[in-house]
């Protein structure tokens, strides 16, 4: 691992999973500090609040906001043709639904490549099937499966109702080898990769879920921390995950020529309490619910936080919302005194990386610096 | 050039309200509340001594209104009573059938 931006190389470029990209966007990063309105970078989004997993780790289950939209296909490529109007220049499907099962979904992804915003897209596979992968793996730039486990038994009983339910590990798999085998037929350039949320009481899942990775033949397999509200709705005692780095440590070195183990080692060892008080990092990286509802980040998507609700891009287009001056008084209060990340909200949410970064150049800490020459991986999503 | 508030303190509540037992600190909120019609339909749930105030919405707010309806009523709040409150309103929990199998429930 290099240590100056935490990048691992592969085959197929520098691979940065436990850092930020904000160096490829240094223009984005003069005008924030020049106190103009900036577009994100990318979007984290979802096409559905629906799943039928039920992890155990799920953060969408504290996500619930007032009401949920049906997102049509319509609405969908036009908060596209949005993003692209405004400067988005990646989407992730992630968020708090499985967008796989949207009828938008290959629409989506489609339009997407066609007016060049780039996609990744995170699953648990199970409706992901061969005619679904044939459609949107070659327009994908990354492809992150969520395995709780490397055991059948073990995944099913923290995805599903329990370790008998061991048919959606098989179907997981599956579809998992079907792409990476189409990948190396098509010679595509998408990243594959499996990914472990970890939490204190599956340490011991962990080097079955590396061996499995370096099985399946992905590109990567990453071991991440579980987020959890600030009221640890989820039960996650972050004091026990140093009990795990030495099996994380033994993971790592199961890494190949072809698949590489990364351990979030940044996220994991802040132990669920950020650096930064204000949270700079959703004017960079902003995300959406599968409800269809417009916040800043994922940890207010509960009702609970309705104060920092900017609108439904199922209701008016996401581009007079991203337009208005309550998006704007929005970010502004979570950038104020008002605004305390260390209590206001959950732990280490998606814009960690960039909050962090972005707050230490603000404080003369560590400046971000313009990157120029090779671009790493998926310099798009930040 | 963007405004540097990275090292300012949050406003802490005073030692006034801390000084007042939970009812009448939600006593003070809900008249200041009343004094204005727009707010008729929520109520106080919770207001500890840290200012973190939980209100009820009776009704449903749309998603585009409903962040500087309250924004702007933590500001009048802050002005009219204490700095440090902040308002939050009541959770949802989770309406997925399957995942509240799991039976967690949002904590507050």
């Amino acid at each position: 691992m290099n240590k100056k931006d935490n990048s691992v190389d592969t085959n197929e470029g520098s691979l940065i999973l436990d850092s930020h990209k904000l160096s490829y966007h240094y223009d984005r990063v003069q005008a924030w500090e020049n106190g103009e309105r900036v577009a994100p970078v990318c979007v984290d989004m979802a096409l559905t609040r629906a799943c039928g997993a039920m992890c155990s780790f799920c953060y969408a289950m504290v996500q619930e906001p007032q009401e949920r939209a049906t997102i049509k296909t319509k609405q969908a490529l036009e908060l596209l043709d949005d993003f692209a109007e405004v400067g988005v220049k990646a989407v992730s499907l992630i968020s708090d639904g499985e967008s796989t099962l949207s009828k938008a979904y290959v629409p989506f992804i489609e339009h997407a490549a066609k007016i060049g915003i780039d996609v990744g897209n995170a699953t648990n596979g199970w409706e992901w099937e061969p005619d679904k992968i044939d459609q949107v793996l070659p327009h994908l730039t990354w492809v992150r499966f969520t395995v709780a486990a490397g055991k059948p038994e073990s995944y099913s009983k923290i995805m599903f109702k329990s370790s008998e339910h061991t048919s959606v590990f098989d179907r997981a798999m599956k579809n998992i080898k079907y792409a990476v085998d189409l990948k190396k037929k098509l010679n595509l350039k998408v990243t594959l990769g499996i990914q472990m949320v970890l939490t204190p009481e599956f340490g011991d899942e962990i080097i079955s879920f590396a061996k499995l990775a370096v099985d399946l033949g992905v590109d990567y397999g990453l071991i991440k921390h579980c987020s959890d509200d600030e009221f640890g709705t989820l039960g996650i005692d972050y004091s026990k995950y140093e009990e795990m780095y030495p099996l994380l440590t033994e993971a790592e070195k199961m890494s190949n020529d072809k698949t590489k183990i990364i351990v979030k080692w940044s996220k994991i060892k802040d132990k669920g309490l950020p650096s930064y008080n204000r949270f700079y990092g959703p004017q960079f990286l902003l995300q959406i619910s599968g409800s269809g509802l417009v916040a800043p980040s994922g940890m207010f998507f509960n009702a609970r936080y309705s104060k920092f609700h900017m609108g439904n891009f199922a209701d008016e287009r996401f581009i007079n919302i991203f337009k208005s001056d309550r998006y704007w008084k929005i970010m502004d209060y979570l950038a104020s005194p008002s605004f305390d990340a260390q209590t206001m909200m959950g732990t280490l949410p998606i814009q960690h990386y960039v909050s962090e970064a972005l707050d230490n150049h603000i404080k003369g800490i560590v400046k971000i610096s313009p990157q120029s020459g090779e671009k790493p991986l998926h310099v798009n999503f930040l | 050039m963007k405004k540097n508030f990275s090292q300012s303190k949050t406003p802490q509540t005073s030692e006034d309200w801390k000084k007042k037992s939970e009812k009448e600190r939600i006593d003070i909120l809900f008249k200041e509340i009343q004094k204005n019609i727009l707010y008729k339909d929520l109520e106080v749930v919770k207001a500890p001594d840290n200012g973190q105030v939980v209100i009820k919405i009776e009704k449903i707010i749309p998603a585009n209104k409903r962040g500087v309806f309250l924004l702007e009523l933590e500001e009048k709040l802050k002005l009219a009573l204490d700095q440090g409150i902040t308002i939050w309103c009541e959770p949802v929990g989770d309406k997925s059938k399957l995942r509240n199998l799991r039976g967690v429930e949002i904590k507050t």
